[in-house]
């Protein structure tokens, strides 16, 4: 393999985790995803059209990788665990906070159709284009067009619903 | 003239629409009040979800994965059921730190200011930029060049290398920026052009444009420009003191927009830069 190839797999290693982590929820699992998908470039390398976007070919062959995860198990989703969360009992109360809105976020983010999840960590979270995102979804443009739109919202709904439920919690507690 | 779908909002804000829909939907947002909450609001939670992600950018890589990718000695995945279970039950004790504790409808700020300011960046390179050996950083040095020109004022005559005066100011600007660079014109922000100074960041030179508003929300804003030899970035939060900034690089050149309107603001501002400037 070459020195070259790898040092590209290295550079995109970081995003390919975020974007595992927001398919995956767990951070273990993220980096099983993303291990696997390294080991399966290295493998399929030759397949590598040079000229074209290499964390393109990555992001799809661990968004590849993650769907036959998912048919394999059969998993229905569940609120997986989120290792970013690490609410020490030292933290300043500003950064629990700020870590609990954080969590919140990934938390609503794991409740969105997976489709919708992976159109919202390329574009929204990883800055691509939509065409970019849709070549790795190997959708139309138009697709991901209206899956980040039913994202975005279903994502703003959900945090407008958990700020209002935490007032009527907390209004209930002051009472 | 359709008042725009959640859709073409959406995509308004991410950049993806052309010049005759994105001048419609500003347009609209020019006249739509609740059109333009709604615009902020959605940029805000976009902005929260890149905050909740971009942790993981700053999270040393696991030796297992660079040792994949070398393709060297490949260790089996972890089963990670059992540990994920006694995650889960701690994180679930955790949760007790909801009760009690009231998030604001501010938080987007307060959390990306923390989050982007603590620990800006968004890739390994990028760490090593802003937390320079000597404590001294690009980040640092904009938002003191922000101050610098909040506390002047426009009138300070001595701050201002090219005043909004000159007939010619959007040349003489343009002469020391990027090809093809123009004056971003911010008026449907009703922000307005006072000027330019051409300043030293880091050793490297860079040009600031200043604009000031009526609207205190939005206050005085700044507009950084200048030369990098680093990869492109994307748009990225910071935070300093009570100065939020967003910052970007895209071919061999940095950008910066600074100024202490919350995120919302600066976002769409920053997609309107961007789309000027062809920055994106």
């Amino acid at each position: 393999m070459s020195a070259s190839f790898s040092d590209q797999l290295i550079a995109v290693l970081p995003r390919l985790r975020r974007f595992a982590r927001g398919l995956a929820g767990s951070a273990a699992e993220a980096d099983d995803l993303v291990q696997a998908a390294c080991e399966r470039a290295l493998t399929r390398a030759h397949q590598f059209q040079e000229g074209t976007r290499f964390d393109s070919w990555m992001f799809r062959i661990v968004q590849t990788i993650w769907i036959d995860h998912l048919r394999a198990r059969d998993i229905r989703k569940e609120g997986g665990e989120d290792e970013g969360m690490h609410v020490g009992t030292d933290e300043p109360v500003r950064r629990v906070e700020a870590r609990l809105a954080l969590d919140e976020v990934r938390a609503a983010l794991r409740e969105l159709p997976g489709d919708q999840r992976t159109a919202l960590l390329l574009v929204t979270v990883d800055g691509l284009s939509y065409k970019e995102a849709a070549e790795i979804a190997e959708v139309p443009v138009g697709t991901i067009m209206s899956r980040l739109a039913r994202a975005r919202l279903a994502l703003q709904a959900r945090l407008e619903s958990g700020k209002a439920l935490r007032r009527s919690r907390d209004n209930a507690e002051a009472e | 003239m359709q008042k725009p779908s959640d859709e073409r909002l959406i995509a308004y804000l991410d950049g993806e629409v052309d010049e005759r829909e994105r001048a419609e939907i500003a347009w609209w947002l020019e006249q739509d009040e609740g059109l333009r909450e709604r615009a902020g609001r959605l940029a805000e939670n976009a902005a929260l979800l890149r905050a909740a992600f971009d942790e993981v950018l700053r999270e040393p890589l696991p030796e297992r994965l660079i040792a994949a990718a070398r393709g060297e000695s490949p260790q089996k995945p972890q089963k990670v059921t059992n540990l994920a279970v006694h995650r889960m039950k701690r994180l679930l004790g955790q949760r007790r730190w909801w009760i009690g504790v009231p998030v604001a409808a501010s938080i987007a700020g307060l959390v990306v200011g923390y989050f982007a300011g603590n620990q800006a960046g968004t890739d390994l390179a990028e760490q090593q930029e802003v937390v320079s050996p000597a404590g001294g950083t690009w980040l640092d040095s904009i938002a003191g060049y922000h101050k610098l020109f909040v506390n002047a004022g426009v009138n300070d005559a001595a701050l201002a290398d090219v005043p909004p005066t000159e007939g010619d100011a959007a040349h003489k600007v343009a002469q020391k920026l990027p090809p093809d660079f123009r004056v971003p014109n911010l008026k449907p922000w009703g922000l307005a052009f006072q000027g330019a100074r051409f300043i030293f960041i880091e050793g490297r030179p860079g040009t600031q444009l200043f604009y000031t508003t009526d609207n205190k929300a939005l206050g005085p804003l700044t507009v950084i420009v200048a030369n990098s030899n680093r990869g492109d970035l994307q748009p990225t939060f910071a935070r300093r003191d009570d100065v939020n900034m967003i910052y970007w690089r895209h071919h061999g050149h940095a950008y910066a927009l600074v100024g202490t309107a919350d995120i919302g603001y600066l976002w769409n501002i920053h997609n309107d830069i961007a789309w000027q400037l062809d920055a994106i």
